[in-house]
């Protein structure tokens, strides 16, 4: 498994769509970080060097998560889509190894980029000279939160990628999810429902507060259960299908 | 046991029967022509084999195991199949090491491989670069990888110059001398096959005939055909002797599984005059197209 795993790693090194992808993710990151430094002083904004400014500059960071997540989507579906899924089977014809090589390997990715994220935003708000960091119990929830909430969204992009196949469909359901589908929710009155999506998942583990928001514990179970469920799908797909 | 054995093997998808009730042997240290017109179901046999597409009934076995049991599969079969893509933003190098990583392959027999397939100087480019013909062998180069007493090779022509197959098959020729074994498909007889040792003849999806090269040329015998202008007294003297005589145009005939000695013989007791004699030979590839007539051409 760990050379699989590390064949993963290759392949996303050596291809340049990953680079892209950590590209735009630092740098739609960097504008939002820069928004909130930039709306410092006015009305509703925190104090410079308040505790409450470090977390919403780290949180400003999560949009880039976003395009992670499709990483972890091109993972599985760029095989398909230059039919290198044929030499990979060759190599090892055990599918559901591949496939579990995958999904950890885009789990690794989501760590790794979260990381990234929060050091860019960080390092942008320490540079300002206007933000301090505490490294509080608050604010450590919210970076461990972070960097596991990534790595789930990650998994999850790999998952969706072998349950869809087409590269462009798949590579659309996480924004498309995130952005519309759960900006939605409130305005159909489903609040209820709320906690329970992936991005209120995400909130509860990363210690955010809301209404109906699900103990960490809860939240960390039924995220296993959505990637669990969804990569079991991909993977009954992938074993069945004859690859032509 | 058979380096390749093929049993019963059938694959229908949907309603379309691909494969139907095919088996085959190939043995060691042979080149085997897989051969059969367009749409007969060679690639779908081979990606069976290969454990890419899932059976509907029946085994494709290497060495007596289903490729998907194989602990480091790359050690026993390579295969250089259609369709299999390549990232086209990653180095011919780095394509194989990425090849190589999971089987435990190490790197240095990627500069050895891409050597063998003569790709050496190009090893530092993108694919994306690539001619049809360098990605064939770049793909070959990947099936060499394990150095694999097997190869299994789908079409491996296409694409190929003259030149290109001409080194194909002396490459292929001499891994068989080693001991190798080789099967390879084509639905163009006279690139590659007829340097086989043995064929493996299907059209839709079922066997036409399998054996050696020799063994399918022998039993169709040999004609002659005779320019005569007295090509009606000949024919006459022929089949009145027993043998199988046709008139082929008013000055020639065609006599069947004889031998040039006999029609010789014939000739002169019947004190006729000849212009010319010749023996016709039937190749393997008038036996294909006979064998295979009337198949349509899918796919």
């Amino acid at each position: 498994m760990i050379a699989l795993v590390r064949t993963e790693l290759l392949k996303l090194y050596w291809t340049r769509a990953t680079w892209g992808f950590l590209a735009a993710a630092t740098l739609i990151s960097v504008v939002r970080v820069e928004l909130v430094l930039g709306s410092l002083g006015k009305v509703g904004s925190p104090p410079p060097g308040s505790r409450q400014l470090t977390l919403d500059l780290l949180g400003a960071s999560s949009v880039g998560v976003l395009v992670i997540a499709m990483l972890g989507v091109v993972i599985v579906t760029r095989e398909f889509h230059h039919a290198t899924w044929t030499s990979t089977l060759l190599g090892t014809p055990d599918r559901r190894r591949v496939l579990t090589a995958k999904f950890v390997t885009a789990a690794l990715v989501g760590v790794i980029g979260a990381a990234l994220l929060f050091v860019v935003a960080a390092g942008l708000g320490l540079a300002s000279g206007k933000v301090q960091l505490y490294l509080d119990a608050r604010q450590l929830q919210l970076i461990a939160g972070g960097l596991l909430a990534t790595a789930w969204w990650t998994w999850l992009g790999a998952a969706i990628g072998t349950v869809v196949r087409s590269q462009t469909i798949a590579l659309l359901i996480p924004p498309l999810w995130m952005l519309v589908v759960e900006t939605l929710i409130p305005a159909y009155g489903l609040d209820r429902i709320l906690p329970w999506t992936p991005g209120g998942l995400a909130g509860a583990i990363s210690g955010a507060k809301f209404a109906g928001v699900a103990p960490v514990w809860a939240a960390v179970l039924v995220m296993l259960g959505y990637g669990l469920v969804l990569s079991a799908l991909g993977v009954r797909r992938a074993m069945r299908s004859d690859v032509c | 046991m058979a380096p390749i054995s093929v049993r019963g093997l059938t694959k229908r998808f949907g309603p379309i029967t691909a494969v139907d009730d095919l088996s085959f042997d190939v043995q060691q240290g042979t080149i085997t022509g897989f051969l059969g017109p367009n749409g007969a179901g060679k690639t779908t046999t081979l990606r069976t084999l290969l454990g890419l597409v899932h059976p509907t009934a029946g085994t494709a076995l290497i060495d007596g195991m289903l490729y998907a049991r194989l602990e480091r599969p790359a050690l026993s079969v390579g295969a250089v199949l259609e369709a299999a893509g390549f990232q086209p933003g990653r180095t011919a190098r780095n394509h194989l090491r990425i090849l190589a990583h999971p089987n435990g392959i190490p790197t240095r027999r990627v500069d050895d491989v891409l050597d063998e397939v003569e790709l050496s100087d190009a090893a530092g480019r993108r694919v994306s670069g690539f001619s049809l013909g360098m990605r064939q062998r770049l793909m070959l180069a990947g099936a060499l990888l394990g150095d694999p007493g097997i190869l299994v090779l789908d079409e491996p022509t296409n694409g190929l110059d003259p030149a290109g197959v001409h080194w194909l098959r002396q490459f292929l020729r001499t891994r068989a001398d080693a001991g190798g074994t080789v099967l390879v498909s084509s639905h163009l007889l006279a690139e590659l096959a007829v340097s086989a040792d043995a064929v493996v003849i299907i059209k839709n999806g079922r066997l036409v005939t399998e054996g050696s090269v020799a063994e399918l040329v022998r039993p169709v015998g040999a004609s002659v055909r005779v320019r005569t202008p007295q090509a009606d007294q000949l024919h006459q003297v022929l089949t009145s002797q027993g043998f199988r005589a046709e008139l082929s145009s008013p000055d020639e005939v065609v006599a069947r599984d004889v031998a040039t000695r006999q029609v010789g013989e014939a000739v002169a007791a019947a004190g006729l005059v000849v212009y010319e004699m010749k023996v016709e030979q039937p190749n393997l590839e008038d036996i294909f197209l006979e064998l295979t007539a009337g198949a349509k051409s899918a796919s």
